[in-house]
């Protein structure tokens, strides 16, 4: 139902003016009969005596109108009002796949984190198992050589899992034969050619040199085979210092975690050698890089004591500080190096 | 759909009303409003009689207004807005305490006549407003006579009636009043 358009009405001119007297009988006669159709024109008509300036004050109202509607106009985003419910729906699915994103990147490393030290522990309890066996072995030629090997006392520990990453083959290894703890192995190495029998003797006893060498229990398979060839060294090289020293090193549990040093090898502790041999033969590892294949060096500087053993070791330029502490201790567990008293040497370990 | 934009002022009301409920664009509310402001203004100024007050209550309606249409279903805009003025004046003077506007005669059955239409056959119509006349009384009849005979206007009828000016337009009211009812009457009887 539609309404029309009155378009014929007098306009506010023809009313001021019916009021003015500006009008003859028969317009007067045409406002009056339309008036009486139209009560709102009827009021208006009535109203405008009250107002002989109406159209200035007409045009004013048009004008506060036009300024109303100025005032109320939006802005761009009232123009893309009518989006607003595709606009919420679009950000949330952007804020949920923003997070499921991190969620997912931070879920897929820790799984690799986890994998990898699961890894490294299967590696370490595997080489623990090697260890052993080879211990067991080399048992009778240490009691021959070195006055005694003690081996930390494990007994009350129980059996534990070991997942090897190799075949996923669940085994029950009992933790009482593969120690955990560090173990500090006392090796006994014989004095000078020229000690007379009843010396000997006494050493046999008690041992003259005691190195004391606090290794990872990651590091006794390691250990366990250069003590053989240690044996062999003992025999053939003549260890120039007559004096032995016990050499304690500890090593706590987070730097045994955190990065795992090369195993000292026996032949390190009692050669004295160049340092470019010790390299080839055990080379210097950071896990923490190795994870993510990262490789660099370290610049490593120190000073031997008139035994040959690293002091004073000094970090010189590093590309990683992660590894840093790691190369201090591969240092500081190395062998007794050649005879450079006085002199600070600095060397290059690449990881 | 429509691809051709039609000119906003060509539009009816009724046309401009359904736009603006759909877009809320004050600017077609303001097209529509400023066809009938200077009525409106008219009957601000009969109720107040003041311009002043009379242009704040057109703003103020204005603002009612902008709300009120989206709300209401309206068919005839300028009844509904005829009686949201008034409504919004006499409130007004109501606030103000104000003695209230005295009402001519035949002024609330005038609002009813306006939208009414007839639709009787000529020859019908005008014998039966022969016999209708001559019911009315004299000064209606006489006023009646004048203004839709003879074509006068209210000073010419109430110089010839002697009568107020006041009075010639109620008596007029008043006759047409009487008119209708007494042409429905017969109208039904026939």
């Amino acid at each position: 139902m539609e309404q029309s358009n009155p378009n014929k009405k007098p306009s506010v001119k023809d009313l001021i003016d019916y009021h003015h007297g500006n009008m003859n009988e028969s317009e007067m006669h045409s406002i009056e009969k339309d008036a009486l159709d139209d009560s709102f024109l009827d009021d208006a008509l009535e109203g405008f005596k009250h107002d002989p300036n109406a159209i200035p004050h007409i045009e004013q109202l048009r004008k506060k109108i036009e300024s109303r509607n100025k005032n109320n106009k939006k802005g761009i985003w009232y123009n893309v009002r009518p989006f607003y419910p595709h606009m919420a729906v679009a950000a949330t699915l952007f804020v949920l796949a923003f997070s499921a994103y991190f969620i997912l990147i931070r879920t897929i490393s820790d799984d690799s984190s986890l994998t990898t030290s699961q890894t490294q522990q299967t590696n370490v309890q595997l080489s623990k198992n090697d260890a052993k066996t080879q211990s067991k072995s080399d048992s009778v030629d240490l009691n021959n050589t070195s006055k005694e090997t003690k081996l930390p006392d494990a007994s009350n520990e129980k059996a534990t899992t070991i997942v090897t990453a190799e075949n996923n083959i669940v085994e029950d290894v009992p933790m009482q034969e593969i120690p955990t703890e560090p173990v500090v192995v006392y090796k006994s190495i014989p004095q000078e050619a020229d000690v007379t029998a009843d010396q000997n003797k006494q050493e046999s006893t008690k041992p003259n040199i005691i190195q004391a060498e606090t290794v990872t229990s990651s590091q006794t398979k390691d250990l366990a085979f250069s003590e053989t060839v240690a044996i062999e060294q003992d025999e053939a090289v003549t260890v120039s210092s007559a004096k032995s020293k016990k050499r304690a090193v500890k090593t706590n549990k987070e730097n045994a975690n955190r990065s795992t040093t090369t195993p000292v090898s026996k032949s390190n502790i009692n050669t004295a050698q160049s340092f470019e041999n010790y390299l080839q033969k055990n080379p210097f590892t950071c896990t923490d890089v190795k994870q993510v294949q990262l490789h660099g060096s370290i610049f490593i500087s120190f000073k031997t004591d008139e035994n040959g053993k690293p002091e004073k070791i000094k970090i010189e330029k590093s590309n990683n500080e992660s590894c840093n502490e790691a190369a201090k201790e591969y240092i500081r567990n190395a062998a007794i190096f050649e005879k450079k008293s006085g002199k600070r040497q600095t060397i290059e370990l690449k990881y | 759909m429509n691809f051709i934009k039609t000119n906003p002022s060509s539009q009816s009301d009724f046309h401009l009303i359904l736009e603006y409920k759909k877009t809320e664009r004050l600017d077609i509310l303001a097209l529509l409003f400023q066809r009938y402001m200077d009525l409106l203004y008219g009957v601000c100024l009969k109720y107040l009689k003041n311009h002043e007050d009379a242009q704040d209550a057109v703003i103020n309606i204005y603002e009612e207004l902008i709300v009120k249409v989206k709300k209401h279903e309206i068919i005839y805009f300028k009844a509904w807005l005829y009686q949201l003025t008034k409504n919004h004046c006499l409130m007004k003077l109501r606030k103000l305490n104000t003695k209230m506007v005295d009402f001519e005669d035949g002024f609330m059955q005038m609002s009813d006549d306006s939208h009414q239409e007839f639709v009787f056959n000529k020859e019908q119509q005008l014998l039966q407003m022969e016999d209708c006349i001559k019911t009315l009384n004299q000064q209606q009849k006489i006023t009646i006579e004048l203004f839709y005979l003879q074509s006068k206007c209210y000073n010419e009828i109430a110089k010839i009636a002697q009568m107020e000016l006041g009075k010639v337009k109620s008596h007029i009211q008043n006759g047409r009043r009487n008119l209708k009812i007494c042409m429905e009457n017969q109208s039904k009887s026939y």
